[in-house]
Formats: C-alpha cells, structure tokens, sequence
C-alpha cells in the first residue's frame, strides 16, 4: 500500500537540536515546563492513589506478619531431624525441597 | 494456616531449618538452599525465598541462625550465593544503531526475555528498591525492614559476616553492563562500609537508606538515564 506523502512538506522525526540535547544532559527536559504552561492540564477525577504502582506481590509478602503477632519471645520454629539427609542424591535432594516447601504455593 | 494455626511461611522456614540444622555437610546445606531458592522461581519467586530467609531471622532459633548464615558463608566462599533474578538496565545499549538485530536479541528487546542479571540475598533486595526492575520498587519500610533482618542473620555467623561486606565491596568494583546503576553502587558501596564498622542491623539498614537519597519514582514502565 503507498502510503501518500504529497502534504507532508518537512520530516516528521528530527533529530534533537544542540539546546535541546544540552537539557537532556543536564535532566532539565521534562514535562515540568510543559506542564507549567497549562498544556499539559492535570487529570481531574482520578485520585492519586490511582495512578501509583500497584504493590509487588513480593513486596506484601515480604512485609506480611507471619507470627500472628507473636512476640519476638515466643516466635520458634518447629525444629527436628526430617529425615532428609546427604547421601539422597539429587533426586533426594529434589524430595526434600518438596518436603520443606509443602502448602507455601 | 494449618491446623495447628501456624503460618505456611513460617512452617516451611521450620523445614528448611531443620534440614541445614541437622545436617552437616556443607555441600548438601549449600545445594539445599540453592535447590529451594530454584524451585520457588530465580525470578519471580524469589521475594519468597528471602522471606524463608527473613522468617528463620526473626525467629528466636539460635542454631537456626548459625546453620543458615554457615551455608551463607559456604557460598560467599565460593562465590555461589543462591541468586535471584531481576532484569538488567541499559540493555538497549546492546544494540548500535545501523547493526542488524538478531533474532534472539530482538526476542530480548523486544520479546517477554529482557536480560537478566542474578543477586545474592542483600543485592537482591537492595537492587529491588533501588532500580527500575520487572518487579514494582520495592518500599523503603521493607526494604530496611528485610535487609537488617538479613544483615542480622548473616551475623549469626562470622565468616559470614566478614565476607559479604568484602564480596559487596569486590562487586562494587567491576563495571559489568546492566547490574548496579551509579546510585545503587553508591547505596551498597555504604552498605558495606557501615557494615564492616558496625555491624548493628538496623544501623546498617539505616546507613543503606540514606545513601544516595529516596530512590526516583518513575511511572511504569519509563526508563531514567542515570549511569
């Protein structure tokens, strides 16, 4: 298909001119400016909490309590030989990692 | 929760606990943890690895602290920490202009497989708050949260506890393209230096947070140009 080009009288991609390269380097290229002038007009009706990331679903996990609210005191872990030992090979090895991570998906 | 009230998390750090407690061979303890970290995701399962990690810090476990900051420092001795995985930045400087894209380069530019980089536990987490990833930033009430919870565990041994500062400091020095970002090596560069002259977790923590400043929030998605 051609694509018609008749009206288009200058490229519709330039490169940056040296003022503007200048500003890119010194980070002072932005929508701040932009956004002074008015021709960027702030979104109305969206709250800001909105427009922020939602969390990682890593991060909730990191920063969930998993004690229960225990005290620091009363936080143990039920430790006791599993029967996983270093003579199980690697498909032993495999059999443990299953044991240890059961019920965490 | 199971039937005893008890949390999964904090059932599976038992576990893993255990299984390093009770069992001495350095190279199955090591290959254990890196079996675990493996079988959650290097990618995207990896938050749940550190907070396995995390949870065995927090608990009032002693031996748990020593067996797992022992396999900790097995793999800083052997420069072999079980890793995670987030992508790198600048890749788009893989590719010069007027050279033709490959196509498993143009997969990872512009395909689902961006270049990945691998991070022990702490750089993990610190590249995660500090850098635009695949994942959301992480928060710096987490961040400092998890990190001096880590930085205490790995306390609980003293080789460990000798040679991470030193390993964040040799990886401080290489310049390899797509892993730390100038603020992040600054921020772990600090890290390290708190570290080996105080080694209080939460002062370390406290000490990372404040290097470099609040990390820039960008929109999803935006790349900033901060070599």
């Amino acid at each position: 298909m051609k694509i018609p080009s008749d009206n288009i009288g200058s490229a519709l991609l330039k490169p940056l001119d040296a003022e503007s390269l200048g500003a890119l380097d010194q980070g002072r290229l932005g929508l701040g400016p932009l956004a002074d002038s008015g021709a960027l007009a702030p979104v109305e009706g969206v709250p800001p909490e909105a427009l922020a990331p939602a969390r990682d679903p890593g991060e909730s996990l990191l920063g969930s309590d998993v004690w229960n609210g225990a005290s620091d005191a009363a936080r143990r872990l039920d430790l006791a030989p599993a029967g996983i030992t270093a003579s199980a090979g690697s498909a032993g090895l495999d059999q443990a990692v299953d044991t240890i991570l059961a019920g965490l998906h | 929760m199971d039937e005893t009230g008890t949390h999964p998390v904090v059932a599976s750090a038992g576990r893993l606990a255990s299984a390093l407690v009770f069992n001495a061979d350095p190279d199955f303890r090591l290959a254990l943890l890196k079996r675990v970290a493996r079988r959650l995701g290097e990618a995207e399962g990896y938050p749940t690895f550190l907070k396995l990690l995390v949870t065995i810090g927090e608990s009032e476990e002693p031996a748990a602290h020593r067996a797992l900051a022992a396999t900790l420092a097995i793999g800083l001795r052997r420069n072999d920490l079980p890793s995670g995985q987030l992508t790198a930045w600048g890749a788009s400087r893989m590719w010069q202009a007027g050279t033709p894209i490959s196509g498993a380069l143009a997969g990872q530019m512009f395909g689902s497989s961006a270049p990945q980089r691998s991070f022990g536990p702490i750089e993990y987490l610190t590249v995660w708050y500090a850098q635009g990833t695949q994942r959301t930033r992480l928060g710096e009430e987490v961040y400092a949260h998890a990190l001096a919870r880590l930085v205490s565990l790995v306390n609980a041994d003293e080789e460990a506890r000798t040679l991470y500062p030193l390993k964040l400091e040799a990886d401080m020095q290489t310049e390899l393209e797509g892993i730390y970002m100038r603020g992040t090596r600054e921020r772990l560069s600090t890290l390290a230096a708190h570290w080996k002259s105080d080694p209080t977790p939460h002062a370390v923590a406290a000490a990372a947070v404040a290097a470099g400043g609040e990390p820039r929030q960008v929109p999803r998605g935006w790349l900033i140009r901060d070599l």
